[in-house]
């Protein structure tokens, strides 16, 4: 593994930890806030350590796991958009 | 030769980093800046823990809310205070001024129980108690209106000498105290349980406390004022009797004598107020129950007279009645009324008004023996909240109310019955579960299939996306002709390569950086190789991969020279040499000229 892939692997669970522990400080624990936080935290972490000319296996895995998520994030933002429309 | 720094590589990488701080800075700040005073109540989550009884201790709701509710709270006591206070002053004007106030902050109340979620609290036990304070303090202060208005009666009619509307006002007082004496059991009942919930939250309670003494003592003025007007009335009333008659001893048998049969019923019951009285045929007898005027009859050849009495509007209890002429009355007679159970059906529809979907509620209000119950009044809960439309049964028991806006989703309605001045125990429907569908069932098809459909389709653009490799395009690129397809790029000439491979060092701070020169080498290489044999998705393949597929190429093995250099930096992280940059230099043109410099 390379140094940048283990340090970006260090700071995305570093940054799941401080969503998780800022919403536990807050009593307050969202399942669809912290699957939002933590989206965005993979995905800058794909982005930094994606490759421009040989893609690792992983890499591709992740990838493909950032897509899946994507759909779960457009239902929640629909879901929100229609809660509101409803109010 | 010097290489050129690659500005475009460095300014691209200051970029990244400039973003992923920006991104963690922004990631940081905002969750500390509300970590101290979180942003909002999450009820799904707060409901399921076992301490949600007490808010203020696991901090469920946020500093905001708490304060909130226990500002409130502490006012609804001090209003309540503050009303009983008045009552006993007599100071009824400000007594309705602070009783706007009260059910104004009860109110509140009430919406931050259902908008916080705290149905199941210490907080909805107390909101429950106050709402029923608030009805008590409201009834007590009609009924102290009602009873000093009773004593400007009284003065008028001793001096019109009208012993029928004395004996009225006498009764009437009576009921009054009655009630009031109900009205505060029902006050001190509560007052235990409140004190002891606002202590637990830290709430001063001395001036509630002082509210129920009030109340006490308002109770005992009125009842010792009751006790010397209805004394004095019956010495006027046998006086102004005694000196009718104009003979006869003090106190002589009336010329009215009444009495009640059956002298007991319940609810749609009809009781018969009869009697007779010694005066001419055609006599105008008026009948009155518990002081109030019930109706009026005349009496036939034998001097009888007999009224239908109908029980409805009034409570279970021992009641008293007693007819009058114009200058005698009888003696009082008592009935008793019994209370009944009732039971309420609710059967609920939802309807379109004004571009607002409401539930309208309709049903029907009966006692246990059957008889529909006319002019009650029923309300209806929507999720557990009283819905402020209420609805008053006609003379089949039925009635309608309508509740709402009812957001779209599912919702339980429930009517239930408010007794109060029926000889009827109160009753609840079954519940009512009915679906609010969306108003904008297209509207919202359309916002789930944007979001995602816009997902899918960003998940799919994202998977095909690759990154621009950095730096100018390879110069020996075969340009489309117009009309006509881009062939495979020509291999470039040794100037040619020498101009590309001058163009992959990466300098920082003046220095050649080793190590992502290398890197940016290895890419420039794959990319070469890439154009020329497109269909082996060389992109996607490992470094000893692509060793192996070009093998018993010409070039096999300067492409493994090149690969293990980079497999030695990158993956081993060995410090890259100039030895290992110049190695790197000469197998590069060697690849991509495909020998032909050599």
């Amino acid at each position: 593994m390379s140094r940048k892939v283990r340090l970006s692997s260090m700071v995305f669970t570093t940054w799941l930890m401080v969503i998780i522990a800022f919403q536990l400080f807050r009593r307050t624990f969202d399942l669809e806030i912290f699957f939002v936080l933590a989206l965005i935290g993979l995905l800058v972490t794909v982005i930094l350590i994606d490759t421009s000319s040989v893609q690792p296996r992983y890499l591709r895995r992740m990838k493909y796991m950032v897509a899946a998520s994507l759909l779960i994030f457009g239902y929640i933002v629909a879901n929100r958009i229609v809660e509101i429309l409803v109010q | 030769m010097t290489p050129e720094p690659n500005p475009i590589s460095t300014s691209a990488i200051g970029r990244g980093w400039f973003a992923v701080l920006v991104l963690v800075a922004a990631m940081l700040i905002v969750p500390s800046s509300s970590a101290g005073d979180p942003l909002k109540y999450i009820v799904k989550d707060a409901s399921t823990t076992g301490f949600h009884q007490d808010f203020a201790v696991t901090g469920n709701l946020t500093r905001t809310d708490a304060a909130l509710v226990l500002q409130n709270w502490a006012a609804d006591l001090d209003l309540a205070a503050q009303l009983v206070h008045n009552i006993k002053l007599r100071d009824f004007e400000s007594g309705e001024s602070q009783y706007q106030q009260y059910l104004l902050s009860g109110q509140n109340l009430e919406d931050l129980v259902v908008q916080l979620d705290m149905t199941e609290t210490d907080v909805a036990t107390f909101q429950h108690d106050n709402d029923e304070n608030i009805r008590s303090l409201r009834e007590l202060l009609n009924q102290t209106k009602q009873y000093d208005e009773l004593q400007n009666a009284e003065t008028t009619f001793r001096d019109q000498k009208d012993i029928a509307n004395l004996k009225s006002i006498e009764l009437q007082g009576e009921d009054l105290c009655t009630k009031i004496q109900s009205n505060y059991e029902g006050y001190a009942d509560r007052a235990d349980r409140i004190v002891n919930l606002s202590r637990k939250f830290g709430i001063d309670t001395s001036a509630f406390e002082k509210s129920t003494t009030d109340f006490a003592a308002i109770l005992t003025e009125i009842d010792a004022v009751q006790k010397t007007r209805s004394s004095s009335i019956q010495e006027m009333i046998r006086e102004i009797q005694f000196s009718g008659r104009g003979s006869g001893a003090l106190g002589a048998a009336s010329a009215v004598s009444v009495r009640i049969l059956p002298d007991h019923g319940v609810y749609g019951d009809t009781l018969s107020i009869e009697g007779t009285v010694d005066a001419p045929v055609g006599t105008g007898v008026t009948t009155f129950v518990d002081g109030q005027q019930v109706g009026s009859v005349v009496t036939d050849r034998d001097g009888r007279f007999s009224f239908l009495y109908k029980i409805e509007q009034i409570d279970a209890r021992t009641h008293t009645a007693y007819a009058s002429t114009d200058s005698d009355i009888s003696e009082v007679s008592s009935f008793t009324v019994a209370s009944r159970n009732t039971t309420v059906s609710l059967e609920v529809h939802i309807i379109v008004e004004n571009g607002t979907r409401k539930g309208v509620g309709t049903g029907r209000l009966v006692t246990e023996d059957g008889v529909p119950v006319r002019g009650a009044r029923v309300l209806m809960d929507v999720d557990g909240r009283a819905s402020s439309e209420e609805g008053v049964t006609g003379d089949d028991g039925e009635y309608t109310i309508t509740a709402g806006p009812l957001s779209p989703r599912v919702h339980t309605l429930k009517a239930w019955v408010d007794p109060a001045g029926f000889p009827l125990n109160g009753s609840e429907s079954l519940p009512v579960t009915v679906e609010v569908p969306y108003a904008f069932g297209l509207l919202a098809s359309v916002v789930y299939l944007l979001g995602v459909g816009g997902a899918a389709i960003g998940g799919i653009l994202f998977l095909r996306k690759r990154e621009t490799i950095d730096g100018p395009p390879s110069a020996h690129t075969v340009e489309a002709e117009p009309g006509g397809v881009a062939g495979p790029p020509l291999t470039p000439t040794i100037e040619e390569a020498h101009l590309i491979a001058n163009q992959i060092p990466v300098t920082s701070g003046g220095q050649i950086d080793g190590y992502t020169t290398i890197a940016q080498t290895y890419r420039r290489v794959v990319r070469e190789l890439e154009a020329r044999n497109p269909d082996l998705q060389l992109k996607s393949r490992t470094p000893r991969n692509l060793v192996a597929l070009f093998a018993d190429r010409p070039f096999g093995a300067q492409l493994a020279v090149l690969v293990g250099i980079h497999e030695k930096v990158w993956y081993a992280e060995h410090e890259p040499t100039d030895e290992d940059l110049d190695q790197m230099r000469e197998a590069f043109i060697y690849i991509i000229t495909e020998g032909s410099g050599h």
